[in-house]
């Protein structure tokens, strides 16, 4: 059963930043830049302990659950190596769980 | 034939090798139909932008959380440094003209032409100018009702590219300016003519400023509009002067709105305030008398627009239903304003439900409902009315 929920991509930029980081600040400027390498991140996360921070963190973004391995249409965090393709994973993630992700704003009169 | 199947196993093998699953359909599916050399390299360029909209997403995020209001030349600084390559030259500078091109409006009033910032206005949010025609074989009559503004921009200077010439760094006031002249017709005519016909024909032009950053709004337009007004038959004279204010602030809808709009309903309001000076020489078919009006007062509009599209925020976006998404919509608009000359007050007040003919928002269909006095002709009207309505 899928809900139908909405959340900001930005949000989703600030989220995944605060299980690498363990600082959650949206009003911020962010801390990784899209192509910041995976060796640039705190802690000096290796793949599988990044996946079990995402697991063990779940409650705090919605239950969704990102996969480790890539499946076809689902990119899994064993293929990553910037922040943007974690970002991906993780949007991707959020979308399969039945989520409305909104991207960038312009105005709308 | 033997070349053709040995081709067709090469396809299917590399195919295969990237986790694809090859076997042409053996007949045409409406669902998904083969498509044309055309369209395959628009599906393709399609499929591609979809795949890259969160990459694009990302960027934008993290260079307006370091720059809210990034400037031309600092959004190619960064995305052409993310891509190892110097930026453009030519945009280094930042914009040399922000003189809108000309653009022709066709729209129900003033208020349904958004400030005239042609450039950033969804037709699918906007009203249009109504044409109804009525036959009545029964009685012999004939009513057409017009409700229509053409109006067209044909000077205008843009305050937010004004603003991004401004040092990075700085939020200072910046200016736009607008002239638009405009021929405005609003009333029912009925052959033979009936003691209710009224109507009001007026010409004139529009000054609007736009101060960008300014006092009290972020965004507010102020519009100064002399008019000759008249009937349809050009038997009434009266001259006129408006002056009005209208302010936007995205935040909380007014003017319109930032973001993307949920999958059910978006809205925004509108507000603006306005002073209309009218001397009447001659009164012609409309219900005002001879002498001076001053009416202060305003107009409050609600706009909603129900299943929105993502497209607005997102450039990559294709609808899964474009027969209903951007199509219905619903807009509801209190005027009331008073008069100081006679100490006399009019109320009016519209009700729309329509629905867009055409995913370009052009046309469409809608019932209104309306009840109160309208201050241009004072004549009292409580109606149903179905239209069809065209929009620039």
């Amino acid at each position: 059963m899928f809900v139908h929920r909405t959340i900001d991509g930005n949000e989703i930029y600030y989220r995944t930043e605060w299980v690498i980081t363990d600082n959650y600040a949206p009003d911020k400027p962010h801390v990784y830049a899209p192509d910041t390498p995976l060796s640039a991140f705190w802690h000096n996360l290796t793949l599988e302990e990044l996946w079990a921070r995402f697991r063990s963190r779940r409650d705090r973004i919605d239950d969704v659950l990102v996969p480790y391995d890539t499946t076809p249409g689902h990119p899994g965090i064993s293929d990553v190596t910037s922040f943007r393709q974690l970002y991906n994973c993780v949007v991707v993630a959020y979308e399969s769980a039945g989520w409305t992700v909104n991207l960038p704003h312009v105005v709308v009169p | 034939m033997r070349t053709e199947a040995f081709g067709s196993a090469i396809v299917a093998v590399l195919l295969a090798g990237h986790g694809f699953s090859y076997a042409a359909p053996a007949t045409p599916n409406a669902n998904d139909p083969p498509l044309t050399d055309a369209q395959i390299a628009q599906r393709i360029q399609d499929d591609y932008r979809a795949i890259d909209a969160n990459k694009y997403s990302l960027d934008y995020y993290y260079l307006t959380s370091l720059i809210p209001h990034p400037t031309r030349s600092q959004v190619d600084k960064y995305i052409y440094k993310n891509a190892g390559l110097p930026p453009p030259t030519t945009a280094s500078n930042g914009p040399t003209s922000c003189y809108l091109p000309p653009h022709l409006f066709i729209r129900r009033d003033r208020l349904d032409t958004f400030q005239l910032r042609a450039q950033n206005v969804p037709l699918s949010n906007a009203k249009g100018a109504s044409i109804s025609f009525t036959d009545d074989l029964r009685t012999s009559t004939e009513t057409l009702v017009v409700n229509g503004r053409a109006e067209y921009l044909l000077l205008a200077d843009d305050a937010a590219c004004e603003g991004s010439k401004q040092t990075a760094g700085t939020i200072r006031p910046a200016y736009g300016f607008a002239f638009a002249p405009f021929v405005d017709a609003q009333g029912t005519i009925n052959t033979p003519a009936k003691k209710s016909d009224v109507h009001n024909l007026q010409a004139g032009f529009d000054l609007q400023m736009n101060i960008l950053n300014g006092p009290l709004f972020d965004d507010q337009y102020l519009v100064l509009t002399p008019y000759y007004q008249t009937d349809f038959d050009g038997a009434a004279q009266i001259q006129g002067i408006t002056a009005s204010w209208e302010p936007v602030n995205e935040d909380i809808h007014l003017g319109g709105y930032s973001g993307s709009p949920g999958p059910y309903v978006g809205w925004y309001w509108q507000l603006q305030t306005q002073f209309d000076e009218k001397r009447v020489t001659t009164v012609g078919f409309t219900g005002l008398h001879k002498g001076n009006y001053d009416w202060f007062g305003g107009t409050i509009q609600v706009h909603f627009n129900f299943f929105p599209s993502q497209s607005a925020s997102n450039p990559f976006y294709v609808s899964p239903n474009p027969w209903l998404e951007d199509r219905f919509y619903m807009n509801l608009t209190l005027k009331s304003f008073w008069n100081a000359a006679n100490d006399r007050s009019v109320t009016w007040f519209e009700g729309e439900l329509g629905y867009n003919l055409t995913t370009d928002g052009k046309s469409s269909v809608s019932v209104k409902y309306d009840l109160g006095t309208d201050k241009d002709t004072l004549i009292t009207s409580k109606k149903y009315l179905l239209a069809i309505n065209f929009k620039n």
